[in-house]
Parts: C-alpha cells; sequence; structure tokens
C-alpha cells in the first residue's frame, strides 16, 4: 500500500513513526531514573506530597548535601520535629554515614580491579588467541565455566578465606577476589579481539628480531587497545556494582563499604528520607553513566565481541 | 645464560596467574562449599571442628516446603524475565536498527543506561517507584482511573512476583538488545538487499532473514541471560527482601539468608550446591554454543 | 520484457553527486554494461534502478510505467551482487526458491522451477548444500540461479564476477554471456574491469564523476573514444598521450623530441580550432617498434620490457614522457637501447587540450 502513497508522504511517515519508537524507548529506558533524579532534587518530605510533582517546582541540592555529609544540625532541627532521634545524634548519624567514603573506596576497588584484572587477562587471552599449544579451547572453558559458578556459592567459603587471611574489613578482601570475578569474562573478550589481528603480525616482528614476550607489549597490546580498553570497562562496572561479597567482607563499617553496600546500610538506616536515597543512587550511578556513555561504542562492540561472530 | 622457551611454555606461564586465581576463587570454593554443605557448620566454626552429618542438610533442604516454593519461584522469574527481555531487547533492537542513523546513534546511548545501573541501586530505584502510597507507578494508574487506590506491588503475594521479575525486565532488557544490536549488525547489507530485490516485503523479510540469522545471537543471549537470572540475589535482597514471607525467595538469596542472617553455614551451603548443580546444566550448554564462535589459532 | 529508462536521475549524499543528471535507456534484450573507476556512480545508478536507494530528483521507468514509488519488492528486477548475498542460513534449493517463495508460488510449481534452474546452471548435485559448502564458483552459480529462477523483466548485476579467481572470471564471463542471449533479458550489468566490459557488452557506458563519458558499442567506443579520459580507459594497457603543439601552416604537430604529420581527416578542424597545442594519443597496440631507423620513426629509448608470452610490452622513454608499446617478441631491444617508433596515421587519436575531447574528424 505503502508504494501508493505519494513519496514525499511516505518519508513524513516514517520520520513520524521513527520519532514515536524513539520516544516510546527513551520513556521506557529513562523514565525511573528521570523520576529518581527528580525526587532528589526535591526539599526533605515534599517527597510524600501528592499530587507528585514530575519536576520540583522549588528544586533544591539539600539532599545531596545530607548524603556527602555537609548538613546543619539546625537544619535537621527545623524538619524533624516530632521524630524520636534528636537532631544532634541525628546530624552525627548522617555525617558518619556520607556517601563520600563508600564513593572513594568504589573508585578505589573498582580501579585496582580493572587494572589487574585486564592485566591477568590480556595475559591469558594472549596464550589462548595466539600461541600454539595444546589444550587451547578447553583452557578457555575452564575459565568460562568458573565464571557461571553463582556468587552465592562460593560466597561462604571466600569469606572463611578472608577471615583466615585477616583481611575481613578491609578493601583488600574485596579486590582481590573481585579481580578473579572478572578474569574470565574479560580473557574472552580480549581473546576475541586478539583473535581479529592479522595472525603475519608476530611472524613478521619475530622476522624483525623481537621475542615473543617483547611482541605481546609491543604489537599486540597497542593494537588491541580497543579491546582492552572495553573489557577494562566491563570489569569496572561489575566491581563497581558487585553486591553480595562487598556487604559480606564489610562486616556493616562503613569506612571499608563501597557504593552497592553502603546504599543498603543507608536505605535501611534512613528508610523513609527518599530524597536522601534517591540523592545517593543518582551519586552512585552518575559516574558509571558518564563513563559508559563517553565508551559507549567501544563497550558495545567489546559485549557482542564473542557473541556475534559467524 | 639464555634460557629460550618454547611457546608451550610461554603459553603455560601467560596462563598461569588466570588460572590460579580462577581455582582459588571459583572450583577450591565449590570444593569447600561441598564438604562445608556436609557438617553442621555454625558462621564462626572451622569446618573441621563441626560434627560430620553426611547428607543431612540435603535431606532438610529437599523436606523443605521453602526450598520448593523458591526453586519453582526461580525457575519461574528465570522463565519469564528471560523471555520478556527477548521479547523487549528484540523490539529495541529492532528500532535502534530501523530509525536513522542519528536516531539511532541516540537510542543506543539511551538503552545502554539501565544496563550500568547496578542491581541493588535497581532494586532501589524500583523501592521507591512501586511505592505503596506515593509510588509513582500506583500514581500514574491512578491518575487514568485504572485502579482506586495504587496497588501494593510489593506487598500482595501475586503482584510482588511480577514487580520483581518486572524491575527484572527493565534493567536486563538492555543487554539483550545490545547483543542482539550486535547480531543484526553483522548481517551483511547486501542479504536485506537481496532479499527486497527478491520480492520479500518486510514482515516475510523479518521472518525468513533476519530472524533465522539472528538465531545463535538469541541462542547464546538467552543463555547468557539465563544462567544470570537463576542465581539473581541483589534485587530481591534490595527490592522485597524475599517477601511477601518467602514468595520472591530465590534460591541464591536463601543461601545468602542461611549465611549471614541465620548463621548456618551447612544448610546455606547445601543450598548453594543446588543452584551450582541447575547452573551447571545451563552452562554446559552455553559454553558449547560459544564454543563455535571461537576462531583461535590452533 | 521491458527496457529501462532512466531520465535526468540527481543522486547525492550530503553535497557529494554522486549521479549528476544522468539520462540513459537500456534497450530491451541487451546486455548493457556500465564502467567506470571505483566511485564513479555506476553501482548507485544500478541501486536506483533497483529502488534500494531513492533518487534526489528524476525518473526511472521500467517498461513504460514509472516506477520511483514502487519499493523493490514490487518491481519484477532481479539482481546479482558482488558477495553473491546468498542467505547463509539456507539450503541451495531455499536460496532460489526464495524469491518464488516470496510471491506465494505453490508448492509444486517452486520445485519444479527450482530444478530446472538447477538443471540449466549444474547446480542439480547440490541442492541440499549450505552456501558455506560451496566453492566460489558455485555460489556464483547459485546468486545467478536465484535470480533467473523467477524470470524477471530485468537483470541487475552489480561486479557479479570480481570474487572469482581470473580463470574462473574468463570463463564465466562468457558463459553468463551466452545465458542472457538464450534468456533474452534486458540486463544491466556493473564492473570496473574495462576487459570484461569490452568482452560482454552490447553496449557499453563509461562513466566517471557521476557523468556519462560515452555511450555506444565497445568497438565504437574503443575506436573513437570521445575523450581522453575514455580513451585512456578502454583498452589496456591505456592509451599513449602526448601533448604536442599544432604547426596549422604545414599541418603537423610537434612533440618535444619528434614531430609528424597531422592526420588528414583532423586538418579542418585543427584549422577551424585555431589553439596551437593538442593532445596525441595512440594506442600501444598501434605503436610499431623498430630496431632501426625508418622514414617519419621516432627515437626512443627503451626504459623496461615485460614479455607476455606471445607478445612483449615495451615501456619507452619519448620526448620526456614515458609511452607503451606492444611489440612482438621476436624484437628484444634491452634496456637503455634505442629503439625506433612509427605509428599508422588512422590510428591516431587527436584530443584538445584545453577539454580534453576529441577533435571532430571529416
Amino acid at each position: 500500500m505503502s508504494a501508493k502513497l505519494s513519496h514525499r508522504y511516505r518519508t513524513q511517515y516514517t520520520y513520524l513513526m521513527q520519532t514515536v519508537v524513539t520516544i516510546l524507548i527513551a520513556v521506557f529506558c529513562l523514565t525511573p531514573m528521570f523520576y529518581i533524579l527528580s525526587t532528589s532534587l526535591k526539599p526533605r518530605g515534599a517527597e510524600y506530597m501528592i499530587p507528585l510533582e514530575l519536576w520540583p517546582s522549588k528544586p533544591t541540592l539539600q539532599a545531596y548535601r545530607a548524603v556527602l555529609g555537609i548538613v546543619e544540625e539546625a537544619e535537621l532541627a527545623s524538619e524533624s520535629k516530632g521524630s524520636m532521634v534528636l537532631p544532634a545524634d541525628q546530624a552525627r548519624i548522617v555525617k558518619s554515614l556520607s556517601f563520600v567514603t563508600p564513593l572513594r573506596n568504589s573508585l578505589i576497588v573498582s580501579s585496582a580491579v580493572a587494572a589487574f584484572s585486564l592485566l591477568i587477562s590480556s595475559l591469558s587471552a594472549y596464550a589462548i588467541a595466539r600461541l600454539r599449544f595444546r589444550y587451547k579451547i578447553q583452557s578457555l572453558i575452564f575459565l568460562q565455566l568458573g565464571a557461571m559458578i553463582p556468587i552465592a556459592v562460593t560466597i561462604a567459603p571466600t569469606f572463611m578465606l578472608m577471615r583466615s587471611l585477616g583481611l575481613l574489613r578491609t578493601l583488600l578482601a574485596m579486590i582481590i577476589p573481585n579481580i578473579f570475578y572478572n578474569v574470565p569474562m574479560s580473557t574472552w573478550l580480549i581473546a576475541c579481539y586478539f583473535a581479529e589481528l592479522p595472525f603475519d603480525l608476530e611472524d613478521a616482528a619475530k622476522v624483525d628480531g623481537y621475542k615473543p614476550i617483547q611482541i605481546f607489549w609491543k604489537v599486540i597490546i597497542p593494537l588491541a587497545a580497543p579491546g582492552l580498553f572495553s573489557a577494562g570497562v566491563f570489569a569496572f562496572l561489575g566491581s563497581w556494582g558487585e553486591f553480595m561479597l562487598a556487604s559480606a567482607v564489610s562486616m556493616g563499617i562503613p569506612a571499608v563499604q563501597t557504593v552497592p553496600a553502603a546504599m543498603l546500610n543507608f536505605s535501611v538506616q534512613f528508610r523513609y528520607e527518599w530524597t536522601w536515597i534517591s540523592a545517593a543512587i543518582i551519586l552512585s550511578v552518575a559516574l558509571v553513566a558518564f563513563m559508559t556513555l563517553v565508551f559507549q561504542r567501544w563497550v558495545i562492540r567489546g559485549l557482542t565481541a564473542g557473541a556475534v561472530k559467524y | 645464560m639464555k634460557i629460550r622457551l618454547r611457546e608451550p611454555t610461554i603459553a603455560f606461564l601467560f596462563l598461569l596467574p588466570a588460572f590460579i586465581g580462577v581455582i582459588v576463587f571459583y572450583y577450591y570454593q565449590i570444593v569447600q562449599t561441598g564438604i562445608y554443605s556436609l557438617h553442621n557448620l555454625q558462621h564462626t566454626a572451622d569446618w573441621q571442628t563441626q560434627p560430620f552429618v553426611w547428607f543431612k542438610n540435603y535431606a532438610t533442604v529437599f523436606r523443605s516446603t521453602y526450598f520448593w516454593q523458591s526453586l519453582r519461584f526461580t525457575v519461574y522469574f528465570t522463565f519469564m524475565a528471560t523471555v520478556l527481555e527477548l521479547a523487549v531487547g528484540l523490539g529495541m533492537a529492532m528500532a535502534t536498527f530501523w530509525v536513522s542513523r542519528w536516531l539511532g546513534g541516540i537510542l543506543r546511548a539511551i538503552i545502554i543506561m539501565p544496563w550500568v545501573i547496578p542491581p541493588i541501586i535497581n532494586a532501589m530505584i524500583w523501592r521507591w517507584l512501586f511505592h505503596a502510597d506515593v509510588g509513582l507507578f500506583g500514581y500514574i494508574l491512578v491518575s487514568l482511573g485504572l485502579v482506586d487506590k495504587p496497588p501494593l506491588f510489593l506487598t500482595e503475594p501475586m503482584l510482588a512476583v511480577h514487580s520483581v521479575i518486572f524491575a527484572d525486565v527493565w534493567k536486563n532488557s538492555s543487554i539483550m538488545a545490545i547483543f542482539l544490536l550486535g547480531g543484526l549488525a553483522a548481517i551483511p547489507a547486501d542479504i536485506y538487499d537481496a532479499a527486497k530485490v527478491d520480492g520479500a516485503r518486510s514482515w516475510f523479510r523479518f521472518r525468513k532473514v533476519t530472524l533465522p540469522m539472528l538465531l545463535p545471537t538469541i541462542l547464546v543471549a538467552l543463555l547468557f541471560r539465563g544462567i544470570d537470572a537463576l542465581r539473581t540475589f541483589d534485587l530481591i535482597y534490595g527490592l522485597t527482601g524475599g517477601g511477601p514471607g518467602t514468595v520472591t525467595e530465590t534460591l541464591s538469596s536463601f543461601a545468602y539468608k542461611y549465611y549471614f542472617t541465620y548463621g548456618k553455614f551447612g544448610l546455606g551451603s547445601a543450598y548453594a550446591i543446588v543452584v551450582f548443580a541447575i547452573i551447571v546444566g545451563l552452562a554446559a550448554v552455553y559454553l558449547s554454543r560459544i564454543r563455535r564462535n571461537m576462531r583461535f589459532k590452533e | 520484457m521491458a527496457g529501462v529508462r532512466v531520465e535526468g536521475l540527481l543522486k547525492k549524499f550530503g553535497n557529494v553527486t554522486a549521479l549528476d543528471h544522468v539520462s540513459l535507456e537500456f534497450e530491451d534484450g541487451q546486455l548493457t554494461v556500465l564502467v567506470g573507476p571505483s566511485g564513479c556512480g555506476k553501482t548507485t545508478l544500478l541501486r536506483i534502478i533497483a529502488g534500494l536507494e531513492d533518487a534526489t530528483g528524476g525518473s526511472v521507468f521500467i517498461g513504460h510505467e514509472a516506477v520511483n514509488q514502487v519499493p523493490p519488492w514490487e518491481r519484477n528486477i532481479a539482481m546479482v551482487f558482488q558477495s553473491y548475498a546468498l542467505y547463509p542460513h539456507m539450503t541451495v534449493f531455499d536460496n532460489i526458491a526464495f524469491p518464488l517463495r516470496a510471491r506465494k508460488i505453490s508448492k509444486a510449481e517452486v520445485k519444479q522451477r527450482v530444478e530446472q534452474t538447477a538443471a540449466l546452471l549444474g547446480l542439480s548435485e547440490l541442492l541440499q548444500r549450505k552456501p558455506r559448502q560451496l566453492s566460489g564458483g558455485q555460489m556464483q552459480r547459485v546468486a545467478l540461479g536465484r535470480a533467473i529462477v523467477r524470470k524477471p523483466e530485468v537483470f541487475l548485476m552489480d561486479e557479479p564476477l570480481s570474487n572469482l579467481d581470473a580463470k574462473l572470471r574468463v570463463e564465466m564471463r562468457a558463459e553468463l554471456k551466452r545465458l542472457q542471449k538464450d534468456l533474452g533479458v534486458t540486463t544491466i550489468y556493473v564492473t570496473h574491469d574495462q576487459a570484461e566490459a569490452m568482452t560482454m557488452a552490447d553496449k557499453l557506458v563509461v562513466m566517471r564523476g557521476g557523468v556519462i563519458q560515452q555511450m555506444g558499442e565497445p568497438e565504437e567506443v574503443y575506436s573513437h573514444p570521445r575523450n581522453t579520459f575514455v580513451g585512456g580507459f578502454i583498452g589496456s594497457p591505456a592509451m599513449n598521450f602526448i601533448r604536442c603543439s599544432v604547426d596549422c601552416a604545414e599541418a603537423e604537430l610537434h612533440a618535444p623530441d619528434f614531430q609528424c604529420k597531422a592526420p588528414s581527416r583532423f586538418v579542418e578542424a585543427l584549422r577551424r580550432r585555431g589553439k596551437d597545442s593538442v593532445i596525441l594519443g595512440v594506442r600501444p597496440e598501434d605503436l610499431k617498434v623498430l630496431a632501426s631507423f625508418e622514414e617519419g620513426a621516432v627515437p626512443a629509448t627503451v626504459y623496461i620490457s615485460e614479455p607476455m608470452g606471445k607478445e612483449m610490452l615495451l615501456t619507452v622513454e619519448v620526448g620526456g614522457a614515458l609511452a607503451k608499446a606492444i611489440t612482438p617478441t621476436n624484437v628484444r631491444p634491452r634496456i637503455g637501447e634505442t629503439v625506433w617508433l612509427t605509428f599508422d596515421e588512422a590510428c591516431v587519436h587527436l584530443f584538445d587540450s584545453e577539454t580534453d575531447e576529441a577533435l571532430p574528424t571529416e
């Protein structure tokens, strides 16, 4: 039928439909975060007012100040009439649960995990993708099968292991296991990337007088930088959101909690303060969302590398 | 002295750190969990000092109605979430592929966003949107006149089950769409052109060309998501805490609860081993699928 | 059966003009070859005729019907792609049957027609194979089978042979031409290979930069190139060009190293034109190489010689420029030797030195 419509009409109709579809998907994907952002900008208590405001009429950064622990006693006092907790106590609690520490912890943990898992995975990926040895596929399967094991299964003995190493309540207890939680996936992503580089490269470098280790560092790694990068982002995101282990080994100590563990703690402590919780959510997501947006193309390419080859 | 390493030796050395880590943090832990599950083990104790109880923990698990209920929920959740995510993800991927180039760029950036959000934070978000009194969702339903008062999304058992599924679908349709988008992009443009010239209209093209060529990707994506959904923990823990009652308790969240709430490491380990057994089955299929994609130097 | 006509076709990609008001008529039942360097707009033209690309302006007619608004699946055309574009998940049978099934043709007829087509192309043994189990030549045949099975009004072929190895390409060239003649379907064939274009075409269309340079029978285009581009593009090795000054009074051409009489058929045009320079074009196969001086011969230094079996390709330096000549192998000059070149004035082409257009003859 569309063939009978005039060309211009058909084109305009298509544009209209495309725009409508884009908007629908955007609404589906963004509404929840948008509403959280809106809630985080409301003054304390306004989140419970009916009719709900989709966007606050008087946006304020009050909630962010509270979440970052820069809140005044007086400010709490004026708003917490009828609360069982004294303003002074509340201010102390707020300060002790400041999100600055978890954000810093998460940044440390995620950066360390990304860096070390990249290092380890690029070595193993190189072996699997480009070196000649038997049991190549078996090695990859061995790593991948490991990654299928849920953390719920390994958490108890890992907890015990960390306890016997005396690492409970330290960031190391999160960093070390998380490195290896990401190694299998990173190995797979990077290996897929390595496999796409021409195999003549090593032969050329060998003829030019390089040793295998030098070839790895000077030829392969620079060429595979985009692949390494997407694996790095992947590991960073993975450890940023890792909750089960983090909450187990941090044992409720705010000083060593990463964002997910602190988030839960915070939402239990201030279960009715949704402007605060919303602000905490926004702070927790902002960095990784920004990172993903900037490196979007590589992330998508990395994610699909292994899944879609014919 | 000059040491000359042969290629297999180098490969072995390169693989060593990864292997050691994976053995220590996965395989060794599985064995440990297996051992724990045979002991009557409490939180703070070493297993050597605790009574060996053979398969008593498993007997307890299999006799418990909670176990069967949570197994049923885990399977139902996995099935529903994966299927819905496939449907939504496929829709989003097709749309992104269909719209003009710059709209497609925008859509890609939008679609990837929910995937970035950590699961526990996703749980927080939906706790607020499903709030019983002032949740945005209930509010919209009331404003549209569909219901008189906001539904109890998280406390009404049937509703809670599906709210959890909805929250998971919202986050993970993203990753499904990204996978499928990759699959779509891997189909050569010539093939579509050929199908058009061969006289195939859009629906016929979708059914006979796009979908069959996408099938390997769909299968891998389903398995990938399925394995992930089976071990869902964070979302449950943060959104419903397994409630109301134990209606939305998954095997993973039960295991965690036994460990760290009740301190029964032995019993929790038995749960964990059951989860593992189920996942190994799916993982075997998944690995044999992605094995076909491997094109490494032999 | 139907001819194809395009009128004033304009296609822009952003501010790049791919087709610049192209008008052409493809005659019913003929094989027309579009040839030109990559980026000349030939594939774009083909895709617009197929309906895979919308034109920015102008119209396309298949038979007498304007088809601008008709989507590709409703145009009665078939197309063969450079990559073959076989459906990898379907067997050979299903690939060939695809266009029929898209048109809801009965099962029995599909089977009968696919088998008939397969027999014609020698694919009967391969019907149950998947594309990845086929050789390049076999895939090529399946792509052809998919095109001819539905008896379309027009065949469009986009470099269909360029993924084959050299030997197979020459074989398939003849076979394709024969097939086209048997079926008598109007065919538009795109290639960048001038030899393929020359051997296959009933009619040749030379394009450059989205503009048609010349259109005509291959022999016509070869012997009377309309400008230096066509002269240089058609024929291999390419035509030699030398810039000469013109002595109108004596009807002579002066190159840096030699001079010669202007062929009599150009004298009038040279005189009327009155400009003092001209481009002389001679094809390598028209240059005769002599070991010793003869009347009117031009001296040249041997730069390199490349034996090609029955003949030899000689590159020589004449007046500071390199020229190519094809000689029988009995002349075997060494590098640096002086040889003498002559050419028949009937084979000379003259082009305007500013516009690159061929000069008119008497």
